[in-house]
């Protein structure tokens, strides 16, 4: 029985990997080039994140199919979270917040003389980190899918509820604003026709939005145009910029903090995991605790010692893989960029979950290969190209904002071929730019619009099974699954309100000062 | 400590005014969603999702609204931010403007004459005063763009 589901797993596992590798071919390595190249670029650049990266490949990729929009995604990704170091180190100037605790040590490395060593030792520990985080990917959302083929409409539903109340926490400072912006991107999606009785809804006699706000234009705008206009209102000061001087690295030297880059990596992985927390809480939390922990570093912490550097960078992109897990499973996505590429998974008509993986399991395949392909290109091109970006990167702002404000005029016009979608973008756009100025959060709204139509009909859908029972409540609400969405939707909520934090606190120092 | 209608107004401005707002806009999607075609059924209403979404802007907004009263905001800086607040509005309003022309002239001239003015004028904006800069990025950017779209992306640009 045993030689039999052995010989079972293997021959499962043997035709996995046959189809993963059948996804690996030359126009496959391309794409995810081209995608890292963009990802390395635009994170590089301070101001411009993973975020604004992606946002502009889905534009380009939309009438592609959805290997090669995939596969460049992931390019962007990967090579997107792990570029924002290089500015970090040369420049003590983040190119993305989760860089902000590899300035720490990484400009003191290299202000040593030692830059070429603080870039490498920051390619090697992203490296390992995107792996960890890839790795456990493909082990753990699969299993985690199951769980949603047992669920209703209404636990859909709630599931839904649940993405939104947690990403309310997202690059917002402030909850409420987060869930208000979230509910707000839901009322957007209810514009156009309605899915279930075909009535028009909220388009005050505008034929254009008999179908709907674009959900490509406006996300191009909330991330893309408005971060530009968000730019232009930082004065930024000439920054002094430090030479990566020809040094001899010994391969020992970069893989001694070994230990501290998969401790960073797990970190990593379950901040990941959590949706709201992200990669800067991810790199800092990493950081923290190989401060901590590591008694005897290379120089002591915040002087250029390595063990720092390879603690944030394992974990800030271990985060990759750790916030695709719930997306793919659950269709939670757990950081704002996964946000966007559930948003192509819509597009594309593909929907997250157990069926992803039984119907479409090569999408699955796409993903995991884009990533493991992006972490070589990490590994090549940060090898290689890090000296050149450092020239790259001083490419003034009067050139590149005008580059990307076209870049995002063409984007949303090639979603449709409609100059219309760029009219939504640009108003789209401003919305942004005031969201960020106010604190509120873009990707909030987005999995607002995207998750929009899945809440509305699995809603109606559990209405009208409830109404049509004995005991309506019961009907929707008392099932195991259900109960503990709630439960997780309520511990959602609580945990974000102020008083409640406060009175919890304040019970554990009672605990602490009577222990 | 008195403060100046303008100055009492400037405290509770932004809070308030943003959540009257969203709470209005709540107010005006449940209008909206009662008004909408019910068809016989609740259940399958088009308006039911939308209701519960108004209602929900509304309570949030009130949120809001009671926990920014609690809030203060500091006067001293109140009046060197505004200005700088002014200044940087306009710069942003520019861009505005320009992409909300840009989309016209691109319907009317062509992608690569639109995009040629679209650019240099952003690039005045931002403080480019070098007149070959002016000339030779402009005509660049529009002709990559172009050609990279629309030979190599098969994205057909007006």
């Amino acid at each position: 029985m045993d030689s039999t589901r052995v010989f079972r797993y293997i021959c499962r596992k043997e035709s996995e990997m046959q189809s993963f590798f059948s996804i690996i071919n030359l126009p496959f390595v391309l794409y995810v080039g081209l995608g890292a190249v963009m990802g390395l670029l635009v994170g590089s650049l301070p101001g411009l994140s993973a975020i604004t990266g992606v946002a502009l490949v889905v534009s380009i990729s939309y009438t592609w199919g959805t290997t090669k929009a995939l596969a460049m995604i992931m390019g962007v990704y990967v090579l997107a979270c792990f570029s924002g170091s290089i500015t970090a180190i040369l420049m003590n100037i983040p190119g993305a917040p989760a860089a902000v605790a590899t300035t720490l040590d990484g400009y003191p490395l290299a202000k040593k003389g030692e830059a070429k060593k603080a870039v490498l030792t920051s390619v090697v520990y992203s490296t390992l980190g995107s792996v960890v985080g890839i790795i456990a990917l493909v082990y753990i959302a699969k299993p985690m899918s199951l769980i949603a083929l047992h669920f209703s409409p209404m636990d859909y539903f709630l599931l839904s509820v649940f993405g939104l109340a947690t990403v309310g926490s997202i690059a917002s400072k402030d909850y409420l604003k987060g869930l208000l912006c979230s509910i707000i991107g839901v009322l957007f999606s209810c514009v156009g026709i309605d899915p279930i009785m075909g009535i028009p809804r909220f388009t005050f006699g505008i034929q254009a939005l008999v179908a709907g706000i674009p959900t490509i234009p406006a996300l191009i705008g909330l991330f893309g145009l408005s971060e530009v206009l968000d730019q232009l209102s930082v004065d930024v000061s000439k920054a002094e910029m430090l030479t990566i001087t020809k040094q001899k690295v010994h391969i020992s030297e970069l893989l001694r903090c070994w230990k501290t880059g998969i401790k960073g990596s797990l970190i990593g992985l379950v901040i990941g995991v959590l949706p709201g927390a992200g990669a800067p809480v991810a790199s800092l939390l990493s950081y923290d605790n190989a401060k901590k922990s590591i008694k005897n570093p290379s120089v002591p912490f915040g002087e250029g010692a390595v063990e720092g550097i390879a603690a944030s960078e394992s974990a800030n992109n271990a985060v990759i893989g750790g916030a695709l897990i719930p997306m793919l499973a659950l269709g939670i996505p757990g950081d704002s960029v996964t946000t966007i590429i559930l948003s192509v998974f819509y597009i594309h008509g593909l929907i997250p979950g157990p069926l992803l993986f039984t119907e479409t399991p090569e999408l699955f395949s796409i993903i995991v290969a884009g990533g493991l392909v992006g972490c070589m290109f990490l590994l090549l091109l940060g090898y290689t190209t890090a000296p050149l970006l450092a020239k790259v990167v001083q490419v003034p702002r009067k050139i590149l904002f005008p580059i990307i404000l076209v870049l995002c005029c063409v984007g949303a016009y090639a979603n449709n071929n409609s100059l219309y979608e760029v009219l939504i973008m640009t108003i789209f756009g401003v919305i942004g730019y005031y969201m960020k100025k106010n604190d509120y959060s873009p990707a909030a709204m987005v999995l607002g619009m995207v998750l929009g139509t899945l809440m509305d009909n699995n809603f109606r859908r559990a209405a009208s099974l409830a109404i049509g029972s004995e005991n309506p409540l019961a009907n929707m609400f008392l099932h195991p699954i259900t109960i503990i969405l709630l439960f997780m939707i309520i511990v959602s909520l609580l945990s974000n309100n102020k008083t409640v934090k406060k009175k919890i606190k304040s019970l554990f120092l009672k605990k602490g000062k009577a222990v | 400590m008195r403060f100046s209608c303008r100055e009492v107004f400037m405290k509770y401005r932004k809070g308030t005014v943003e959540n009257s707002v969203f709470a209005v806009v709540g107010v005006a999607v449940i209008i909206g969603s009662v008004m909408l075609d019910n068809n016989g059924s609740l259940a399958l209403s088009p308006g039911l999702f939308p209701l519960l979404l108004g209602c929900l802007i509304i309570v949030i907004s009130l949120l809001m609204m009671r926990r920014d009263r609690k809030k203060s905001v500091s006067q001293e800086n109140a009046g060197s931010d505004e200005k700088q607040a002014g200044k940087k509005w306009l710069k942003v309003l520019a861009f505005v403007g320009m992409t909300l022309l840009y989309i016209p002239a691109m319907q009317h001239l062509h992608f690569i004459i639109a995009t040629v003015l679209y650019v240099c004028v952003a690039m005045l904006l931002l403080g480019e005063r070098r007149w070959w800069a002016l000339v030779f990025f402009p005509v660049a950017i529009s002709l990559v763009i172009f050609y990279g779209f629309d030979k190599g992306l098969q994205v057909y640009l007006p």
